[in-house]
């Protein structure tokens, strides 16, 4: 499906500029979770701004507006055996592609494969003063003006409604396998750090209950001399269980209580919590998924000293990115929110930086 | 503001010598505060050397705290401030400007950490690309962006102009390396962007923002760059061809094969010529010649040279060969990257550009780029990094024939131009500096233009920050009825460029 709401879009910020009234930008709602109620009277719908814009695969890029379902994308790569260059989070089918960006999150490959920004080419937006930006392109290399193709990764919708982004893809490998191996937590931290200092075709590593998984992608023969290398047992369903992880469907994510993302440094050992909680170890131990509704002020700290921060990704009450700021990375936010829209208009209840 | 985006206008202080020389006396030592003229020239430029200007003083910083305190003090006079790193820039990033003070962080040469288990490493602005990875060798580990100045270049200068290299299509460009900064804002204030040993960071993505913004938004102090494993082993496929457009769709095919090459890069018959001329790689002569390298495991490699093979031999080479060793894959490599001083040798002058195009389009530009070397009857030797797009046509002329200069910087300028309407860019990996400045107007409109002034005025209110780089002002654009290009000549030939 196919539709192209730039003028409509532009229209409307133009609207809440001469009225002076705040506006909201929504996309498919798949983050709707993780964020304060942050509806305005007045309301982008991206979501119905969709559709492929351009897909060469020989170049390896794909340019798709910002409604587009990320699984809509993938679909497409995977029919020329190509796809994503990372893991994307993906929380309901529906989700998009903007809405990806806006949150900047990525899944398991980040350590391997990249984040999502790392394979931005180029972006166009409306910014708060109605004007169509365009920054970056369809090319690998492109070091003309500020990099803002990447900057509005994480801006929620603060600096201006995305209306299309450029992305580097990459060929599908030929194989993806995933090796498990049981030890406890710690062993598990150093040893997926130690593999992944090494020439092994890895492209995430996690650990849930005991058991270390290493997934290993590239060509047959590549594999199966990592395969003897590092050993392990063989995972019957490679791709599913990494596709729950990122999909957050796994039997871990679906207790019903309050789930926290832990960002730390990776080799950082076992988090020693007050709190009753489960964890699941993804990003190479650089991302720990806390399940806990006790999590208490001691464990803030816990985390601040170990060099991490934690955010409340599924509770009743969403984590300010501000929050998690030193006043001077505040101010800069404040000041790039300045650039683009000065006025506070564009998603202003997402956008306290102060 | 001191300095206008509107209409570019500097309106900082003339400043008296004597006065600021012993008020930074307060804070940094006097033997690296630099005010003769001896001391100064090695400063009137960087990598683009037809732009000299000699700085009217220049602060060897050796602390956080005295950069801070010179950004304070030049922000409460009004004094233009340009941080320099190995002055290796190819596009005037670091060109002194009227007024200015140069802050050279040559000084901050230390490696402060290497951490091989978290695979990262914390280092001061001026240590050497090279440098890094020589230090993490010995855990099996390296930086990947080698841009052809890594023996000389330095992180922050990197940082600044968001370095490529020869492997950039499999492993990134810097921005794609890096992990964290500890910055300076014209405040004079300290803070850290992005993660650190942290792979997110709350935010709007200010790594980002800092990569290749030229030193015009906040002063570099600290770099947390990301290594990784060494591969097990690479080798290099040569391959010639006898139709340039052979050559291309062997790019394409391989690419559209699923395999992402270490490096893939392509040279024509003059850069050939010129090449084995002065390094005797043994190369066979031929209107185009590939190089391609694969790395990771011996399997692998084994696996995916068959593949490669076989397309070269599909798209007409006439001579394949296959590095046997690693001191045969370096003289393969050789030849490549000593193109740029051997194209020198056969012309008095040459004149680089960096236009980056999507790879399809690469047969056309180059039949383009043909046509334009007849038309104004200058040779044009192509060099490139065909695997992401990026050319480095190097036009030959000769400065002491009248009229050559001007035939060289108008043909530049129709390669660039070509570059952008063939949906490109003016600049892969050297960056805008003074040089590219016009050809600016060319890529963006006035909207996103506005937009960067906007970004730059807020972090950088007074304007002290490398002004008159980068981003043109509204009213050169405005006023600018044909691009204007300027020549280049290198100041460090002993450093290999391609």
């Amino acid at each position: 499906m196919t539709n192209d709401n730039t003028q409509t879009i532009q229209d409307q910020v133009q609207q809440a500029l001469e009225k002076h009234h705040p506006l909201s930008i929504h996309g498919s709602g798949s983050h709707q979770f993780m964020l304060p109620d942050y509806t305005e009277n007045l309301k982008i719908e991206l979501s119905t701004h969709r559709g492929i814009i351009d897909y060469q695969p020989s170049e390896l890029t794909l340019k798709a507006r910002s409604g587009t379902p990320v699984n809509e994308i993938r679909k497409l790569l995977s029919e020329q055996n190509q796809r994503l260059a990372t893991d994307f989070p993906v929380y309901a089918e529906s989700a998009t592609l903007g809405g990806a960006i806006a949150i900047g999150h990525t899944g398991s490959g980040r350590p391997y494969l990249g984040a999502i920004r790392d394979h931005i080419l180029g972006a166009s937006l409306i910014n708060g003063a109605a004007e169509l930006v365009s920054f970056g392109g369809q090319v690998m290399k492109n070091v003309a003006g500020y990099d803002v193709s990447r900057l509005i990764t994480g801006s929620r919708g603060t600096l201006g409604p995305i209306l299309d982004i450029s992305l580097k893809v990459l060929p599908a490998p030929q194989q993806s396998v995933t090796v498990f191996f049981e030890m406890k937590e710690n062993r598990a931290i150093n040893l997926m750090n130690e593999m992944s200092g090494k020439s092994l075709p890895i492209t995430a590593s996690a650990f849930l209950k005991n058991k270390m998984y290493i997934r290993l992608e590239g060509t047959q023969a590549g594999i199966s001399q990592a395969q003897q290398t590092l050993g392990g047992e063989n995972l019957d369903d490679s791709k599913s269980f990494w596709l729950s992880i990122q999909q957050q469907t796994h039997d871990f994510f679906t207790t019903g209580h309050s789930l926290w993302r832990v960002i730390v440094p990776a080799t950082t050992p076992r988090l020693e919590l007050e709190c009753k909680h489960r964890s699941l170890i993804d990003w190479c131990g650089g991302l720990r998924w806390i399940q806990s509704d006790e999590v208490s002020q001691s464990d803030f700290i816990h985390i601040s000293n170990v060099g991490g921060y934690i955010e409340s990704h599924r509770s009743e009450k969403p984590t300010n990115p501000a929050d998690l700021m030193s006043p001077l990375q505040r101010q800069m936010h404040m000041k790039i929110k300045n650039a683009f829209d000065p006025d506070n208009l564009l998603n202003p209840k997402l956008s306290n930086f102060t | 503001m001191a300095f206008d985006p509107l209409t570019g206008q500097f309106e900082f202080s003339n400043w008296e010598k004597q006065q600021v020389f012993s008020d930074l006396l307060e804070f940094i030592p006097q033997q690296n505060l630099l005010n003769k003229p001896s001391q100064l020239t090695p400063y009137e430029c960087d990598g683009l050397s037809a732009y000299r200007k000699i700085p009217k003083m220049v602060v060897l910083a050796e602390t956080i705290e005295q950069c801070q305190q010179v950004v304070r003090y030049c922000n409460k006079h009004n004094i233009p401030l340009i941080a320099r790193g190995a002055g290796t820039g190819l596009a005037g990033g670091v060109l002194p400007v009227e007024q200015a003070i140069i802050l050279s962080l040559a000084k901050f040469n230390r490696i402060e950490k290497i951490d091989p288990l978290q695979r990262l490493a914390v280092v001061q602005p001026g240590v050497r690309n090279l440098a890094i990875t020589e230090a993490a060798n010995q855990y099996g580990l390296y930086y990947a962006p080698d841009p052809s100045s890594q023996i000389a270049c330095s992180i922050g200068g990197n940082v600044a102009e968001n370095s490529g290299g020869v492997h950039s299509l499999k492993y990134g460009l810097t921005v794609n390396n890096v992990l964290g900064l500890k910055i300076i804002n014209s405040d004079g204030e300290l803070l850290e962007i992005g993660g650190g040993e942290c792979m997110d960071s709350p935010g709007y993505d200010l790594l980002a923002l800092m990569h290749g913004s030229e030193g015009l938004l906040g002063i570099i102090v600290e770099v947390t760059v990301r290594l990784i494993p060494k591969p097990e082993a690479a080798q290099v496929v040569l391959a010639a061809f006898n139709k340039i457009t052979d050559a291309g769709e062997a790019v394409r095919d391989i690419i559209s094969s699923g395999i992402i090459p270490a490096g893939l890069e392509m040279m024509d018959r003059l850069a050939t010529q010129a090449a084995e001329d002065f390094i005797h790689a043994d190369y066979p002569l031929a209107e185009a010649l590939l190089l391609c390298e694969l790395d990771g495991t011996h399997s692998e490699i084994q696996q995916q040279m068959v593949s490669v093979r076989q397309i070269l031999e599909k798209c007409n080479s006439h001579d394949i060969r296959l590095s046997e060793n690693d001191q045969q894959r370096a003289m393969f490599w050789a030849g490549r990257k000593a193109a740029f001083p051997a194209v020198g040798r056969i012309s008095p002058d040459y004149y680089c550009m960096d236009g980056t195009i999507p790879r399809k389009a690469l047969p056309e530009v180059l039949g383009r780029i043909a046509e334009f070397s007849g038309q104004y009857g200058l040779r044009v030797a192509n060099v490139f990094h065909a695997g992401d797009g990026n050319l480095h046509p190097l036009i030959l002329y000769d400065a002491n024939i009248p009229g050559d200069l001007q035939k060289a910087e108008n043909l530049g300028s129709d390669i660039l131009k070509l570059c952008v309407d063939m949906g490109g860019t003016i600049t892969g990996e050297h960056g805008v500096g003074v040089e590219k400045i016009d050809q600016m107007c060319h890529q963006f409109q006035t909207a996103e233009l506005r937009q960067f002034h906007l970004i730059k005025a807020q972090l950088d209110n007074s304007g002290i920050l490398n002004p008159g780089k980068a981003i043109p002002s509204l009213h050169r654009c405005a006023e600018l009825g044909a691009m204007h290009v300027h020549n280049g000549e290198l100041p460090h030939p002993e450093i290999p460029r391609f």
